[in-house]
């Protein structure tokens, strides 16, 4: 394989420790191409995953495994801008997007 | 700031903001091939630190304001793996990485390649958080 992030699932692992996403509503800030996205909607009941890049976020349309295509949404939007329900989401992902 | 403000609206009471990013330093660049690890150089990221300073500070205000309790806080190398320093810098620039790679280390590390089959990687550290909605 050409490229590989994280195939030692670091990532998957600490995020896992950290947060129980099992039925939970997530908002996710930064999802870009969905590369983390997957690695935590199998156990949410709905994403929300956001990015103001809007190829990056055609990317992550393009690759969203069918399965989870009825539970996970993607927008290109700035998290500056746009306008979010209040009292929405358990939990809120910052993928490496705070800087 | 801001966002952190309107991310503590968002969540439900007692939900939980997940927040991983990279540590302020230097991502490690090694060649690993069957037999060992050498590490070849590093990607001078001096502008990324600087912003990680300021959102780890923008962090701190919320947690100060009580908007946020930490709950634990883990870190981890994140490692990415190339099968050449081509493949790698393709990819950076596909992605408008900033940072700088001294000649020296694409130098080395093409080297390497070259007698050995193996792989190009790019270790660096990542911390995350989860902070509690107070």
């Amino acid at each position: 394989m050409p490229i590989a992030l994280d195939p030692e699932q670091a990532e998957t692992r600490v995020m896992h420790t950290l947060v129980d996403f099992t039925g939970t509503d997530v908002l996710e800030v930064g999802c870009g191409d969905g590369r983390l996205t997957w690695r935590f909607a199998e156990q949410a009941r709905a994403v929300l995953a956001l990015d103001p890049e809007a190829s990056a976020i055609a990317t992550a349309q393009a690759s969203c495994p069918a399965h989870l295509l009825q539970k996970v949404t993607f927008e290109t939007a700035d998290i500056t801008i746009v306008e979010l329900a209040p009292a929405a989401y358990e939990v809120v992902v910052l993928s490496w997007s705070l800087c | 700031m801001h966002a952190l403000r309107k991310l503590h609206t968002a969540l439900r009471p007692l939900g939980v903001l997940l927040d991983i990013h990279p540590e302020p330093q230097h991502a490690v660049v090694e060649i690993r091939t069957a037999d060992q690890t050498i590490a070849v150089g590093q990607v001078d990221q001096t502008q990324d630190i600087g912003e990680i300073a300021s959102a780890r500070a923008a962090l701190r205000q919320v947690l100060a304001e009580g908007l946020f309790i930490l709950e634990r806080e883990l870190t981890f190398d994140f490692v990415r793996h190339f099968e050449s320093v081509e493949t790698w810098l393709a990819y950076r620039a596909e992605r408008k990485s900033r940072g700088t790679i001294a000649d020296e280390t694409l130098a080395r590390s093409r080297a390497l390649l070259a007698q050995a089959p193996g792989e190009l990687c790019v270790r660096g550290g990542v911390r995350a958080a989860g902070y509690r909605k107070a």
